[in-house]
């Protein structure tokens, strides 16, 4: 008779996509880990068909209410592939400004509140605040930079609304950009001692032999260009994503899980991966901290990717600021086009890992098709692969120990499953 | 007290009902400005941005669950500590946690008080509820009460 045990988290509550977590064991062995991200599909491919490319990055920055510019600047970047627009240098470094805001709100949020905690043995960020208030502080100025500029430069805070196809409906004015250097300046140093604190932390023994994929380009850390890397060597296109990559459907998740076309398996993207291929183009500053602080390379310890998100911090914190002090007024802001039909592609990287879109339009510059694989999706199948791969070392714990370990393995890759810090409920079901 | 140190906030959006914190926090201003600061946020963390010299911190948003529309209800912070506050991190930090973050943090002022209204539709840049808008006299005059109890 085989003895079976069920762990099934059932909501991993409070997250941008409702998800649980199933792993069943059989006589000890682990049989099945599935991440079961339940929400309903929300359709937004099938939202933009017919509508007009001038909506598509105010319907696309809606998927995501922490990484919007990442969906509508990769939406905006491949519709102008399609429409064969060419944007100015301003223009450009204004993006690459812009992704900073998002980079720093995002990572300055998860690395103090999200996922310092799990190290430090706090249930959640508020928790951890009456004995880290300096650190808990500091990740809470850190995200009003990044919010600040985001407002600054596209409107809002969250959702921005200043982005368009050619470029931005309006340059922000020099004075209003000048008077956040002194922040900025603030938050290099912030961002700095953030490496060296996250440094002392201590992690899981866990190092798994990746296959890690990021955008590298040869003179910039990658934000919104170049080709697309594997640590394995192989580097392509971006205009040869697909195939690389493609989407599958699994039958435990309304989510679209992508794997390699060649043999379906996983792949890792985000921080950790992006350091690991495009470390030489990080700023000076954080390439001398990765070395003092003995990050190893390649990295190959998920959980160390909150290292990698405070060297990512003090990367976009020197982007920034140099942008910032060199700013000056330009125009036009946006570059005109006219209508063609074609299709175009791009491949942009948000906070959390690779992002790709692909548009179809017709000559009147409608939406005749449109593809979005988000970083988590690429990230799902790793991450169940991870959770094999660590559970029979903890599957003699009981049930809360066991979830608990998962969860923190989850919330290493920052999915957006890991809005919650505390988001687990799990029941034991035992079946003869 | 001193004006500096009293201070009201108003949560809300442009969004249908869901303007009423920030009508409250327009009332507010224009009725008792002269005694305190006050201020309109989009997300309650911002809160944690004007709470620096403050003793005294009304707030004002709208909620679900507590009746028919436009139906109000006040807390002290104490009492409202026990609302599960759900911390859900970068997309939910919702009020109840940002208070107990305020707190863990000694950030918080010593006195607290909370109006929520029962509001319904928030469709995008709709028109707040003839509901809802009739609570804003009504609560103004608990507001004032509540400000000469602390005068």
């Amino acid at each position: 008779m085989s003895d079976t045990r069920t762990i099934r988290v059932e909501v991993l509550s409070r997250v941008e996509g409702e998800g649980a977590l199933n792993i069943r064991m059989r006589n000890g062995a682990v049989a099945d880990v599935q991440l079961n991200i339940y929400e309903p599909p929300r359709f937004f491919e099938a939202l933009l068909r017919g509508r007009a490319l001038e909506e598509v990055p105010d319907i696309t920055a809606r998927i995501c209410g922490i990484c919007p510019v990442a969906y509508q600047m990769t939406s905006v970047h491949a519709l102008e592939a399609a429409l064969g627009v060419v944007i100015s240098p301003e223009i450009r470094r204004l993006r690459r400004l812009l992704y900073c805001a998002e980079w720093i709100e995002s990572h300055a949020l998860h690395v103090h509140l999200l996922h310092a905690p799990d190290f430090l043995g706090f249930h959640s960020g508020i928790e951890m605040a009456a004995k880290y208030p300096l650190e808990v502080n500091r990740g809470l100025q850190l995200k009003k930079h990044g919010n600040r500029l985001l407002e600054v430069l596209g409107g809002r805070a969250i959702h921005p609304i200043n982005v368009t196809v050619g470029g931005f409906y309006k340059a922000p004015r020099r004075d209003e950009m000048a008077t956040l250097i002194p922040d900025f300046e603030w938050g290099l140093q912030a961002a700095i001692d953030t490496v060296r604190w996250v440094a002392t932390l201590n992690f899981p023994d866990f190092n798994q032999d990746y296959e890690m994929i990021a955008l590298v380009h040869p003179e910039e850390y990658p934000f919104n260009e170049g080709d697309v890397k594997s640590s394995s060597g192989r580097c392509v296109s971006m205009q040869n994503y697909e195939k690389e990559f493609e989407e599958v459907h699994v039958e435990h998740s309304t989510a679209l899980q992508s794997v390699r076309t060649d043999g379906r398996t996983s792949y890792f993207v985000g921080p950790l991966a992006r350091v690991n291929l495009a470390r030489d183009q990080l700023v000076p500053e954080a390439r001398r901290l990765a070395d003092e602080i003995g990050l190893e390379y390649p990295c190959r310890n998920p959980y160390k990717s909150i290292i990698a998100r405070a060297l990512e911090l003090v990367q976009v914190y020197t982007e920034a600021l140099a942008i910032l002090k060199e700013y000056q007024p330009f125009h036009p802001p946006r570059i005109a086009y006219e209508y063609r039909a074609g299709s175009g592609c791009w491949v942009t990287e948000a906070p959390r890992g690779l992002i790709f879109h692909r548009y179809s339009v017709d000559e009147f510059g409608k939406v005749q098709a449109a593809k979005i694989v988000p970083p988590t999706s690429q990230n799902q199948l790793q991450i169940e692969n991870d959770l094999m791969q660590m559970i029979p070392a903890i599957v003699h714990e009981s049930d809360d120990e066991v979830a608990l370990k998962c969860e923190k393995l989850v919330r290493s890759y920052d999915p957006c499953i890991s809005c919650s810090t505390h988001f687990l409920k799990v029941r034991r079901e035992q079946i003869a | 007290m001193s004006k500096s140190r009293k201070c009201f906030i108003g949560v809300g959006s442009p969004h249908g009902d869901d303007q009423i914190g920030w009508l409250i926090a327009d009332e507010v201003k224009m009725r008792f400005g002269n005694e305190m600061r006050v201020h309109q946020v989009y997300s309650p963390l911002e809160i944690l941005d004007n709470l620096e010299d403050v003793d005294w911190l009304g707030l004002c948003d709208g909620c679900r669950g507590l009746g028919t529309l436009g139906e109000w209800k006040r807390w002290n912070w104490p009492a409202l500590h026990s609302v599960d506050s759900s911390f859900a991190g970068s997309h939910d930090f919702g009020l109840v946690a940002t208070l107990q973050l305020a707190r863990q943090l000694e950030r918080l002022p010593a006195s607290v008080v909370i109006w929520g209204i029962e509001i319904g539709l928030v469709d995008p840049m709709s028109v707040v509820s003839s509901e809802v808008r009739l609570s804003i006299p009504r609560l103004i005059d608990a507001i004032q009460e509540e400000l000469e109890l602390i005068h």
